[in-house]
């Protein structure tokens, strides 16, 4: 087995920035392009649905002045197709302006005039709820102020006070936000977002179909008469395939493990998750890459059985994630079940 | 000695060799001629235990082939046709990865010597894809032979050498047959066929048609001449011995 892996490193080696990329290439996607999707995904404005349930000049205030950030982008809808665009992860979160808002904001009272829907999965919405609790503050605070002039009778403290009300004991955004989730939004445990099955299912595509392009190695060997020379050497060549066959899985686990460890951990995601998933990831791995090798073997190791394998290996893929119902015990499926 | 008896071989349904029997004797010096795709490289692979017969059965000691193929394997050394070599590794390390794989203890004196006599030292830190067809031939003898084999299977071990090179393999190949060893050497040179070999075995038409010595050869000649008329490569070869 060493002499072997001496052999494959020793010609690795020759061009070891290729090989060694090859064998990293998903570790090295995730941590490069992790940060970069998400920081787009953190400057790209989060999308909010308003209802404007008070239809009065103070909402149609607000909705202008949240018009204006460039960080948010909404659109106003009625309250049931803004549930359910949070539900189905059209909308980050939902703002209603409940009834009655102006004539609260008249009274200085600024809490519950506001209902915020969000999912479990809206990251991003939280940007939106500062920004439409500031302009809710601003308008109750000179609304307040406006009646104070009007009445003539406050004096320079009534009306600091007023002011200074809303800054104890934490400035602004102390206004409470009645706060709900989609209507049916089944309460589950934790688990992986899609986005990271779906990755994991990439990783999982790019490693085995690297160790099947490792089978060529053997295939040279055999066409070029190594193999034949290793059969006289060693009497035997059963010590060569067993070899091989655990270089094979090395190559292949090897650089999914990798690639999967990595999204896990720079996503943060929970340990129990992680563990769950990796032991599932190496089983399916273990019995994909056993079941190809011993089809590679028993197919007496043809020229053509490479491209069939790795055909074989994106239909698996395509077939899972496209969800087009020929599903079964495609390794992709057998993964993915996982959750 | 080794035995073959009612031999055949075919790949897939396309016969190579015709049923034969020979007989290859201990400590012989057994030179292979014939046309090309006569058959001689797979008659090679049989003695070597690296292909199966279709049909017939191959003897070691009297022994089928099947049964004894461990202790064949081990008292066989052999140099392949086409270069079988890890084109990305350097002589040196070729040298030592064949070693490591050796399971018959290697024979430093004897590698020395051979590494000397070959030359090679001389392009020990080379790749063997860099290397010229001759020296990637001479490297290709090298591991054939060094594990100091009781019984050398050589298939063309010398095509594309230079003369020089030629002569100091052919001497070498001598002295190994001198010290006991059998010598199963295909070549398509008379020169080289005459100096190393005590029986000559002909391969024509997908069997073998003569095995005897240089003066049975001789006999011979004017007869297989008369018998194979038509067949021009097969008459060029016995009319330049
Ligand atoms: N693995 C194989 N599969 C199919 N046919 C083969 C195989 N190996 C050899 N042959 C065929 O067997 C025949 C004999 O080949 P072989 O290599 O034994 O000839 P040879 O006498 O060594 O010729 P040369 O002098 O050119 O080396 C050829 O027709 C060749 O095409
Ligand atoms: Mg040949």
């Amino acid at each position: 087995m060493l002499t072997y892996l001496f052999l494959h490193l020793n010609k690795w080696k020759k061009r070891p920035f290729l090989y060694v990329l090859l064998f990293t290439f998903p570790l090295l996607a995730t941590v490069i392009l992790y940060p970069l999707l998400k920081n787009t995904a953190d400057e790209t404005a989060v999308p909010v649905a308003i209802v404007d349930q008070d239809d009065s000049g103070y909402s149609e205030t607000i909705l202008e002045r949240i018009g204006n950030s460039e960080r948010i982008r909404f659109t106003v809808m009625d309250e049931s197709e803004a549930e359910e665009a949070v539900r189905k992860g059209s909308m980050e979160a939902a703002f209603v302006l409940e009834d009655g808002l102006e004539s609260a904001l008249n009274e200085g009272d600024v809490d519950d005039v506001i209902t915020w829907i969000r999912a479990d999965e809206s990251l991003f919405d939280v940007y939106a709820k500062e920004a439409v609790g500031a302009e809710v503050m601003r308008l109750a605070m000179s609304a307040r102020a406006g009646l104070r002039v009007e009445q003539e009778g406050g004096s320079f403290e009534e009306a600091f006070d007023y002011s200074e009300q809303y800054w104890e004991p934490e400035p602004l955004f102390q206004m409470s936000f009645s706060e709900r989730s989609p209507e049916n939004q089944a309460v589950e445990a934790p688990k992986l977002e899609s986005w990271q099955v779906l990755i994991m299912q990439v990783f999982f595509l790019y490693g085995w179909v690297l160790a099947i392009f490792f089978l060529r190695a053997v295939q040279d060997d055999e066409r070029e008469g190594r193999l034949q020379r290793i059969e006289l050497v060693q009497q035997t060549k059963v010590n060569y395939f067993i070899s091989h066959f655990l270089l094979f899985g090395i190559v292949g686990a090897g650089s999914f493990l990798l690639g999967t460890s990595g999204l896990f951990y720079i996503t943060g995601t929970e340990r129990e998750l992680v563990l769950a998933w990796l032991g599932r990831g190496v089983v399916v791995m273990a019995v994909t890459l056993f079941v190809t090798w011993c089809l590679f073997m028993g197919a007496g190791r043809k020229r053509w059985v490479v491209p069939v394998l790795v055909l074989v290996a994106l239909a698996s893929f395509m077939l899972t994630v496209s969800d087009t119902g020929f599903t079964g015990l495609w390794p992709h499926c057998l993964l993915e079940k996982g959750g | 000695m080794i035995e073959f008896d009612q031999v055949s071989k075919k790949y897939r349904r396309k016969e190579v060799l015709e049923p034969f029997s020979l007989t290859i004797r201990e400590g012989s010096a057994v030179g292979i001629v014939g046309p090309n795709g006569a058959g001689k490289s797979t008659f090679l692979k049989l003695v070597a235990s690296l292909d199966r017969p279709t049909s017939g059965k191959v003897l070691f000691d009297g022994k089928p082939y099947e049964k004894v193929v461990r202790q064949v394997r081990s008292e066989i050394g052999y140099v392949p046709q086409d270069i079988a070599l890890y084109e990305d590794l350097t002589v040196k390390e070729q040298i030592a990865f064949w070693r490591r794989l050796e399971k018959n203890k290697v024979d430093e004196d004897f590698l020395e010597k051979m590494v000397g006599m070959l030359r090679l030292d001389e392009v020990y830190d080379q790749r063997i894809d860099r290397l010229s067809g001759g020296w990637k031939r001479k490297v290709n003898l090298c591991i054939g032979l060094m594990r100091n084999p009781k019984i050398c299977l050589l298939d063309e071990p010398t095509a594309g050498v230079d003369l020089a090179a030629k002569e100091d393999i052919l001497a070498w190949l001598k002295q190994l047959h001198k010290e006991g060893r059998t010598l199963v050497y295909i070549s398509h040179d008379w020169y080289e066929l005459k100096a190393l070999s005590d029986e000559f075995l002909l391969f024509a038409e997908k069997k073998p048609i003569f095995q005897g010595s240089q003066g049975e050869w001789l006999e011979k000649r004017e007869e297989l001449l008369g018998r194979y008329e038509d067949d021009r490569e097969l008459r060029r070869i016995l009319e330049f011995s």
